[in-house]
């Protein structure tokens, strides 16, 4: 493909096919040989923009701008995008200073999602799961059963103290799932003690328990 | 503490519902802005009436139904007995979802039994402070850290209820409502509400009788009956943050310090031997934060966490040797501060 961009008749053969697209012309086979071509063609998306730019242009004078504004508004478009919540499939908050660094800044779960993705290509992503702690059947005597939920919660990502009070040299990869629910578990006994102190045995009932796990660190 | 609670409960005979339509009549213009439609803010002094008697109710009334409890999208169901004899209060508590389990109290011993275990387990614990009880401190502390306003009145479970809301200072802590059975003042249903307005929690009866009284009786004898039941009795006993080595560096607004306890705690069926945990409570006169601390131990302390569960957060963290659990129906900010308040001085 890298050859055909370069090559200066395939060159001239794409602005063809860009310019019989752009007027709405253009054949199955011009489209395609345009999307691969403009991946990697720098000069053909300028001539794409510029392509539209007229055509805006044509129909109303208000519709003209400069292609920094266009750029603007699509880079502006792509953050928001990032910014989007998103429910399903995050990946684990993979390494304290890393935490650390994004809670810091008051990341958005995507953002999060993203540099957890970008900097841990070595571990299998856990992606939307849920463990039963039915292992630890003692647990499940006293309170049922607890279920851990991964979800990143934006609200409660403001942890930089949290984070920033680890012993340095304490990072390393997220524990397994399985390592993780019977910590969770751990977190029963406390709720117990607190809300058979305060609000009765209504909230121990026996009933599914879930706890929203809304940040982790080390 | 007793005691205004008996002078709260006579003046409400003089003021009483007087003074609520007497200030809804007087609202809008002049009122404090609504907070809901058809919604009166109450001051102080014609508040703390309001929380007296629904703290009375819990208290002083016989009732027996089904109490549900939802939160986080989980629902629970119990059956509650409540029986007042004198100065005796019996309480049973059957909890109707998932493993069986029972309670039944005494004043302030409280037995804890799960029949398919044969396992009983026996404390003693003071603070009557759930639902549908407020916290001892309910009326005078609540209003300092919140306001308090009347709502239209509703129905539930079958009972004409007053609604009230109760609207947070400031951020440490959710807003709440209360629905008080109009004829007696026991609380129906009680919902943590988020800064969102959203639902965060939720007690309620779905079904009661209030004014039949059963026997002592139904209370005392299961708890006699303990034949083929292993028996727990872990020994709690008063605490004192200072004497145990902590100094509290700070303060979160409204909260105070009400109880401290240092116990074993650990899962009724987990074997070797547990390890003391000091238990310090502090309340806002509705809600309760509690602050664990226990020496830190690799083996059972993983990495720090924080999570929720309808409107309880809870964060565990470790600081040097010791690892700090906090839960509390509070916002997540709230609990994070009560992580910072203690400092080791020894």
């Amino acid at each position: 493909m890298s050859k055909s961009v370069n090559d200066p008749d395939s060159s001239a053969a794409l602005r063809r096919a860009l310019s019989s697209l752009a007027d709405g012309e253009g054949s199955t086979g011009d489209a395609s040989m345009v999307f691969a071509g403009w991946s990697q063609d720098e000069e053909l998306r300028s001539a794409w923009h510029a392509h539209h730019l007229i055509g805006d242009v044509l129909r109303s004078e208000d519709l003209a701008s400069t292609s920094a504004h266009d750029e603007a508004f699509l880079k502006s478009l792509r953050g928001r995008l990032a910014l989007e919540p998103i429910p399903f499939s995050p990946a684990p908050l993979a390494q304290h200073d890393e935490v650390t660094k994004i809670a810091s800044t008051r990341a958005t779960p995507a953002q999060i999602r993203l540099a957890s993705g970008s900097s841990s290509t070595q571990r299998p992503a856990p992606g939307w799961w849920m463990a039963s702690a039915a292992v630890a059947a003692g647990f499940v005597a006293v309170a049922g059963l607890l279920v851990v939920t991964r979800l990143l919660s934006p609200s409660s990502l403001d942890l930089p103290q949290l984070a920033l009070s680890q012993p340095a040299g304490t990072s390393q990869a997220r524990p397994s799932a399985a390592t993780e629910s019977v910590h969770t578990v751990g977190l029963d006994r406390y709720l117990e003690a607190h809300r058979s102190l305060t609000h009765g045995v209504v909230a121990a009932g026996g009933a599914e328990h879930r706890v929203q796990i809304v940040f982790e660190s080390k | 503490v007793s005691v205004p609670f008996g002078q709260f409960r006579r003046d409400l005979g003089r003021i009483g519902f007087g003074a609520i339509i007497g200030l809804a009549l007087l609202g809008g213009p002049t009122g404090v802005p609504a907070q809901a439609a058809g919604s009166t803010s109450l001051s102080a002094a014609e508040a703390g009436p309001w929380l007296a008697r629904i703290q009375q109710a819990a208290t002083n009334s016989n009732y027996h139904g089904t109490l549900m409890f939802s939160a986080g999208g989980v629902m629970s169901t119990s059956r509650v007995t409540h029986i007042c004899e004198g100065r005796q209060r019996y309480e049973r508590i059957e909890v109707l979802d998932g493993q069986a389990r029972l309670q039944y109290r005494h004043n302030e011993q409280l037995m804890t039994l799960w029949p398919a275990n044969k396992l009983a387990r026996i404390e003693q614990r003071d603070a009557v402070a759930e639902f549908p009880a407020l916290p001892m401190s309910a009326s005078a502390q609540a209003l300092e850290n919140y306001d308090i306003g009347v709502l239209p009145r509703e129905r539930i479970a079958g009972r004409e209820v007053d609604v009230l809301w109760l609207k947070p200072h400031d951020k440490h802590r959710f807003a709440q409502r209360f629905w008080a059975d109009r004829e007696t003042g026991l609380l129906l249903r009680n919902d943590v509400i988020g800064a969102g307005g959203e639902v965060l929690e939720s007690s309620a009866f779905s079904d009661i009788k209030i004014g039949s009284k059963q026997s002592p009786e139904a209370v005392l004898g299961p708890m006699k009956q303990l034949e083929g039941y292993r028996v727990q009795k872990p020994l709690a006993e008063r605490a004192q943050v200072e004497a145990e080595g902590w100094t509290l560096v700070r303060q979160v607004p409204g909260f105070t310090l009400v109880s401290c306890t240092k116990r074993p705690l650990a899962a009724a069926t987990e074997s070797g031997s547990p390890v003391p945990v000091l238990q310090s409570v502090f309340s806002d006169g509705l809600t309760h934060v509690s602050v664990f601390i226990e020496p830190y131990d690799a083996q059972r302390h993983k990495q720090p966490m924080g999570s929720s569960l309808g409107a309880t957060h809870s964060l565990m963290n470790r600081h040097g040797d010791w690892w700090f659990t906090v839960v509390g129906e509070v916002p997540m900010a709230t609990v994070q501060q009560f992580e910072a308040l203690f400092e080791r001085k020894r």
